[in-house]
């Protein structure tokens, strides 16, 4: 092995992260198969050269083309625009919290909807629960400090409240990144 | 594509390159990767790895029965719009 098969292992796998990364907005599965494609077509292209040079390398790849156009070829780089279910979801959420079923059907068409990504997904559920126990807390503490009953109470039904709407405003940020 | 494989089973490597150079086409190789695999979702193309002579294994294309079915029915298709077309510039039976 010369130092030149060296340099060219380091442009490709230089080359198999960027399409990696330009690969991202594509469903998991279909990126696999598109590197593992192209992994497979770089390896059996310089497994067809005699005497692999740096250049060679370098015309495989110019030849494939760049990650980005790769990619794109694979599905739409944009997000998918916002729709009824994004819509509904956020109306729940955050208008539909003064119902009881409100907060319930904003997560389900949350889940429902395949706009937000699942990081997104979590970290709605986790304001959804994290607020209200945060406020929870702090009733207690209120109580505990000897403020009036109604002034815990009030507190802590307006951070319950404020889990959902949270959420719902977290994920509404979402919904303008698509654009 | 699959009128390429008509010809014979070809390997991922050789066919993109033959598309790449196909005359009027400006295509990167890679971009015919997604069809590919599009091709082989709908069944109408099937691979086989065989060993290579220098290298990994490689996998080799061929049309399926359900290829071949849907790149004859496409030539027709063809062969109309472009006697259509001809006949509209009066370009029929030109080379």
């Amino acid at each position: 092995m010369s130092t030149s098969t060296t340099t060219g292992d380091r442009i490709v796998t230089a080359y198999l992260a960027d399409l990696r990364a330009a690969a991202a907005h594509l469903p998991p599965a279909t990126a696999d198969e598109l590197v593992a494609d192209i992994t497979e077509h770089i390896a059996a292209a310089r497994a067809d050269l005699p005497d692999e040079t740096e250049s060679d390398v370098r015309a495989i790849l110019y030849r494939l083309g760049s990650p980005a156009e790769i990619a794109s070829a694979a599905g739409p780089s944009a997000h998918p625009s916002p729709g009824g279910v994004e819509y509904g979801t956020i109306v729940a959420l955050t208008v539909g919290t003064a119902t009881f079923a409100g907060p319930i059907l904003g997560l389900v068409l949350m889940h429902v909807s395949r706009f937000w990504t699942p990081r997104e997904r979590r970290a709605a559920w986790a304001l959804f629960f994290a607020v209200p126990l945060a406020g929870l807390v702090c009733a207690f503490g209120f109580a505990y400090l000897g403020g009036a009953p109604w002034q815990g109470i009030a507190l802590g039904l307006a951070m319950v409240v404020a889990g959902p709407i949270t959420a719902g405003i977290f994920l509404a940020t979402g919904l303008r990144r698509a654009r | 594509m699959l009128a390429l494989l008509r010809d014979g089973d070809r390997y991922g490597v050789e066919l993109v390159r033959e598309l790449g150079q196909v005359d009027g086409l400006e295509i990167s190789e890679g971009t015919l990767y997604p069809l590919l695999s599009r091709l082989r979702r709908d069944g109408l193309v099937e691979t086989v790895w065989r060993e290579s002579p220098s290298g990994p294994p490689r996998r080799y294309y061929a049309l399926s029965r359900q290829g071949a079915d849907a790149l004859g029915a496409f030539t027709v298709e063809w062969a109309r719009f472009r006697d259509a077309v001809d006949g509209l510039l009066g370009t029929r039976g030109s080379p």
